[in-house]
């Protein structure tokens, strides 16, 4: 309002600064609602008794997150006739797509709000802290949301791309959120603190790097930026199951329950990772080879490698007795002994596709 | 390219890292919250 006063824009130049505009003040009113979320919870020990109940922590962390998605919905609903009235918007695209950007872009901004106002709730100055932390992590959303919002009022851009952007931003960072909200107490909180947003804001400048500074590839064309996240993928399910490996090695040597908590730990990693590269190459080789999977070395090898280790999590999870752990771990050292064969599968095999 | 290539593999290494450290935290908590059910079982069979 004090803007619209100030400088009188026309509606021309409304459509052009309102995206800006429109998703600072909804930023500014969420930190002043988030700062409060879990305020509440740490009169009379409410946010302990939660912590000691049977719920997990990821389910109290999303209820969280959807009350306060909600209500920032609500406030959002309140503003947005002010912004129409004092800057006479009317939306050249489709409306439905202001609908999309703004669900999107307020759940970016309410899941990270969220888990920053979780993680900074016991320290000082709290209410400093959550805007320090959260408004460089939400910058990459912040931009794909001004930037659809001016797409869609001025008609001149298609806003598929940043809509598409915030998707999958909304999909990765509630992920992260979700895992690491699992960690919420003891001395480790202080290095959650440090190292989940350093990785996050890591993670988003390289996705900035790989979906728009890096060059189109000229055969494959932009499909081929599958790779930036299919290669390291495999690399880091690779890195798990050795850890997982030494680690099990470990166990039958040392019995060190500590061991046995890494290689668990590990697999299970190893298995997420591993499933995004099963995932990822297909998606790569349907435009690519024009067909979706073929029963190549490489693949083969893959795609048993990921079985084995899910053999192995179902073992751990399902085994009865009290030998489970050194079943597993006996069992995690045969089933490292395929890794090197995916790793050379394309040298070994001549039927691989990818030799070719 | 390349360079985008191997920020990336950084990136992913990093997160990699973190996953197993936070789900090695809690996998460790599990083992105490275990044996302490234990030790209590214990001393509940003792008296």
């Amino acid at each position: 309002m004090i803007f619209s006063f100030a400088f009188n824009p026309t509606a021309e130049e409304s459509r052009r600064i309102a995206g800006g505009l429109i998703w600072v003040a909804f930023l500014f009113a969420a930190v002043v609602a988030l700062n409060q979320t879990w305020a509440r919870e740490l009169r009379n020990q409410v946010l302990d008794a939660y912590r000691v109940s049977p719920a997990p922590p990821n389910a109290l962390f999303l209820a969280k997150t959807v009350g306060n998605f909600l209500f920032v919905v609500v406030l959002e609903i309140l503003m947005a006739p002010l912004f129409v009235v004092f800057y006479e918007l009317r939306s050249v695209g489709p409306v439905w797509q202001l609908l999309v950007v703004a669900l999107l872009g307020t759940w970016a901004l309410v899941v990270n709000g969220t888990f920053f106002a979780g993680l900074s709730i016991r320290t000082r100055n709290r209410e400093i802290m959550l805007p320090l932390l959260l408004f460089p992590i939400t910058i990459p959303a912040l931009l794909a949301m001004v930037d659809a919002t001016t797409s869609v009022l001025t008609g001149e851009a298609s806003p598929d791309f940043w809509i598409k952007l915030l998707a999958v931003y909304d999909i990765v960072f509630t992920a992260l959120a979700c895992c690491s909200s699992k960690v919420c107490s003891t001395r480790n909180e202080k290095l959650a603190l440090i190292s989940v947003p350093i990785t996050v804001a890591l993670l988003a400048y390289t996705s900035y790097l790989a979906l728009i500074v890096a060059p189109t590839e000229q055969t494959m064309g932009d499909v081929q930026r599958i790779f930036y996240y299919h290669v390291p993928s495999g690399w880091v399910a690779g890195l798990c199951f050795f850890i997982n490996f030494v680690a099990s090695a470990l166990y039958l040597w040392k019995r060190s329950p500590a061991s046995d908590a890494l290689a668990a730990a590990s697999a299970e990693v190893g298995v997420v990772f591993c499933a995004v590269l099963l995932i990822t190459g297909p998606l790569w080789a349907r435009p690519v080879w024009g067909i979706w999977w073929t029963w190549d070395a490489r693949l083969t090898t893959t795609l048993v490698l990921w079985l084995i280790y899910v053999s192995y999590l179902v073992l751990r999870r399902f085994a009865a007795g009290g030998q489970t752990q050194v079943l597993a771990a006996a069992f995690a050292i045969f089933g490292f002994a395929d890794v090197p064969i995916v790793y050379m599968s394309i040298r070994w095999f001549r039927t691989s596709i990818l030799r070719r | 390219m390349l360079h985008v290539f191997l920020i990336n593999l950084v990136a992913f290494t990093v997160l990699g890292i973190l996953f197993v450290w936070l789900r090695y935290q809690l996998q460790m908590q599990e083992q105490a919250l275990e044996s302490a059910h234990a030790q209590l079982a214990l001393k509940g069979v003792s008296r």
